[in-house]
């Protein structure tokens, strides 16, 4: 039996071998990321002079390379992890916690967000200091904009967790390890950062300025999250009900969204007669430049990079895996970053929504019938809901200890309409620059699309019943689902493997 | 892909149409949508204070504007999607909960002109205020006692403060206004205390917009006396951490009869002045 799925292992064609060497560095990855960090790094030494002694072996004896170079990747992913957090580490603002500084200089690298009465912006900073921090201000009425060169004094804090969240985790997975609090700051120069990063922020600032004079709340807000992902000045009620509903994902720039966008651009670019060839190249550059400008938050990376995988694919001729696609994203940003992989909570939704489509949704497609169409594509869109949400469903649960229950409703319900929202919100921001008015006129068809869609999460989020709450009881639930789809893709394996068997 | 593009015409075509229907829908019901009495409504802004008037035919007025959290959602709660100028903006004293809306509108929606009682305060966020003003070329003009606003048949009166009237708090520099119109009177006393509200005269009015968000340094028995309010408006967020409104004011209002509407529990609340006084909550 062992040897059997060991010469299975040995005989997988090239893509199938590509993925499980990706599987296998994530594995690796994961794995390392629950051990300390010293034990960690130790470890991973050991492990990887192991791997190397065992390959040359099997290189040596067996001709049997493949395996080792398995166990290769598995523990240069466990090793990776440990690397990059020791070297981040060694290179942050670590050493400069509990002590007051005064006169450092800094330049800010993130999008400043503007909260209530606060500011809140990552900032890296320059010799003799180095490392990121985040920097809190209640200097809310100051133009903070990326790029600028600051000098402030301040006392550099370690991240305290505050109600069940992690905090200092979830600023650690960005490498920033100091947060400074209400500092004096003074802003000595502008565009100190990368041009490129410079010129799509403030495209970006300005494209927001106009949604803002066009449009009212929440609506605004709404656009300018399904528009630009940007959801942190929605109005917190609206947030409860578009998780209650289950519609988040809609205004937080998903595959989804980016995939409308790219359509509409290609379709654009062959509207106005540029060839085919070349219009490929100016949609991958235009989804790079867009994945910049929204920030470069996980999901949208990773649709980005599938993206372009999608485009390539078609150039050369090689027929798109969409399975292996998701892994590639995942192994380029893990390489980025390996830190994503445990603590991205934006990464973990949009990975696991992507693997459900994968390879659930042959299932939900059969079961809802899908090529029978109807009105809304009700079907395909209820099954797309279906495999999108499944995976996800224990990390929500996790961490809000709720699901909705009336999700597929609401997202047949809206789904149809967003990608118009979407057209005529971007058409009336455009037609804005050349005059207020007409992109106000213009504006208007939005303005009921995007009211619509409000009142239908706004109702159905209000019903009692929208969501389950699992309280307490959502780690149980959280392990039992994992149990639940584990012991299911055993099951499926194990047949494909029988079936094959019986075959031969 | 293989779906048929003419099929896809004839929906884009559909849609093209009914939003010409629902625009011109629109577009009437908007001319016929004008009010034909005053209005003010009384935003939800949450801790803080904010008024917007409408006048028949003849513009609209914005007295304060609360800490700016909320005041975009509350504005467009009660205007239209083309309805979207403020001529005037008046700022009784400055005070962050009073003025930081102003500093959320100014860039996208600025006014015609800014009325103020004349008295800075000395934080950062009102020096930015006065310099976007300038910026935006918006004139800036200072009331006193005395002085009137007049929109057709009806007038603001400022009661308070003097002309000489000096003093480093600035919630009793406030600006308070008697509104009248044909069908009924409002009086509005920004956060001034009774320390200054218990010397002022002709005070009896119909409808109350309740001293400093119902703190009892605004409200006694005196004045309630002198103004006899019917009605009492609170503008307050839900549980904030000044404790308003205090519950001896609470006591005093329903003593003298008033009937009370908060922010806090009902959200906007809108006052018509036509010959029934009409008030009632927005939403509900």
């Amino acid at each position: 039996m062992l040897e059997k799925q060991f010469s299975k292992l040995l005989n997988l064609s090239v893509p199938e071998k590509f993925f499980l060497l990706i599987v296998l560095f994530l594995l690796g990855v994961f794995i390392s990321s629950f051990l300390p960090l010293n034990l960690g790094f130790y470890l991973g030494i050991i492990i990887l002079v192991f791997s190397f002694i065992f390959a040359f072996e099997e290189f040596l004896f067996k001709k049997r390379i493949i395996l080792a170079i398995y166990l290769i990747f598995f523990s240069l992913g466990f090793f990776y992890f440990q690397f990059y957090e020791f070297y981040q580490q060694k290179h942050s603002s670590l050493f400069l916690n509990g002590q007051p500084l005064s006169n450092v200089e800094a330049i800010i690298v993130s999008l400043p967000y503007y909260q209530e009465k606060t500011v809140e912006f990552e900032a890296k900073l320059l010799p003799p200091y180095q490392g990121k921090i985040l920097i809190k201000t209640n200097q809310y009425f100051k133009n903070f904009q990326y790029g600028d060169k600051i000098i402030f004094s301040g006392k550099f804090e370690e991240p305290k967790s505050f109600n069940d969240f992690d905090y200092k985790s979830y600023l650690a997975k960005s490498n920033i390890y100091s947060i400074v609090k209400y500092p004096d700051i003074e802003i000595q120069n502008h565009h100190q950062g990368f041009w490129l990063k410079d010129l799509l922020y403030q495209l970006r600032i300005s494209f927001q300025k106009q949604i803002d004079k066009i449009f009212k709340e929440p609506q605004s807000s709404f656009l300018n999250g399904l528009l630009l992902g940007d959801k942190r000045n929605l109005d917190k009620n609206l947030e409860t009900m578009l998780q209650r509903t289950g519609t988040m994902h809609l205004i937080a720039l998903s595959g989804f969204n980016i995939t409308i966008i790219t359509a509409a651009v290609f379709s654009f670019l062959l509207s106005l007669g540029i060839v085919r060839p070349k219009a490929f190249w100016l949609v991958v550059i235009f989804v790079l430049g867009f994945v910049i400008l929204t920030g470069a938050s996980a999901s949208v990376v990773r649709a980005g990079i599938m993206g372009i995988v999608f485009i390539l694919s078609q150039k050369i001729g090689k027929p798109y895996q969409i399975r292996n696609a998701l892994f590639f994203a995942a192994f380029i940003m893990i390489l980025l970053n390996p830190k994503i992989l445990r603590f991205d909570f934006g990464f973990q939704l949009s990975f696991a929504a992507t693997l459900g489509l994968v390879y659930l949704s042959p299932f939900f497609n059969h079961l809802f019938k899908v090529e029978k169409g109807g009105l809304f594509k009700w079907r395909e869109v209820i099954a797309t809901t279906f495999s999108a949400q499944t995976f996800v469903l224990p990390i929500l649960i996790l961490r809000f200890g709720y699901i909705s229950i009336i999700s597929p409703i609401t997202n047949v319900l809206i789904i149809s309409l967003i990608p118009y929202t979407m057209l005529l919100g971007f058409i009336a921001v455009l037609l804005s620059y050349l005059s207020l008015w007409l992109g106000i006129i213009f504006g208007f068809a939005a303005h009921l699309l995007l009211s619509l869609e409000i009142k239908i999460i706004n109702l159905f989020g209000s019903f009692k019943l929208a969501v389950l709450n699992f309280g307490k009881y959502s780690e149980l639930v959280f392990w039992l689902l994992l149990l639940v789809f584990i012991s299911y893709f055993v099951y499926k394996q194990k047949r494909k493997y029988e079936f094959l068997s019986i075959k031969k | 892909m293989s779906f048929s593009q003419s099929k896809n015409k004839n929906a884009l075509i559909i849609v093209g149409l009914i939003f010409l229907f629902a625009f011109d829908f629109f577009l009437w019901s908007f001319i016929f949508q004008t009010p034909k009495f005053v209005e003010a409504n009384f935003l939800d802004v949450g801790q803080g204070d904010a008024t917007l008037f409408k006048f028949p035919m003849s513009g609209q007025i914005l007295i304060d504007s609360g800490d700016g959290v909320k005041i975009k959602n509350a504005l467009a709660n009660v205007e239209g999607f083309f309805d979207r100028q403020i001529d005037v903006w008046v700022l009784t004293h400055a005070n962050l909960d009073h003025y930081g809306g102003f500093l959320r509108l100014i860039e996208t929606n600025p006014p015609r002109l800014f009325i103020y009682n004349g008295f800075d305060a000395d934080s950062q966020s009102f020096k930015e205020l006065k310099s976007k003003l300038e910026e935006s070329h918006i004139p800036v003009l200072v009331l006193k006692a005395g002085d009137k606003i007049k929109v057709g048949e009806n007038q603001f009166l400022v009661l308070w403060p003097k002309s000489n009237f000096e003093s480093k708090d600035l919630n009793d520099s406030g600006l308070i206004f008697k509104f009248q119109t044909l069908y009924g009177k409002m009086l509005m006393l920004a956060d001034v205390s009774t320390k200054i509200t218990n010397n002022l005269s002709d005070l009896k009015t119909d409808i109350l917009k309740v001293g400093h968000h119902g703190s009892k340094t605004a409200t006694n028995e005196k004045l309630l006396n002198l103004i006899q309010p019917k009605i009492a408006l609170i503008g307050v967020g839900l549980n904030n951490r000044f404790g308003h409104p205090h519950q001896e004011v609470i006591d005093l209002l329903t003593k003298i009869g008033s009937q009370i509407f908060r922010t806090d529990l009902l959200g906007t609340i809108k006052i018509v002045f036509d010959n029934q006084l009409e008030v009632y909550p927005l939403n509900h």
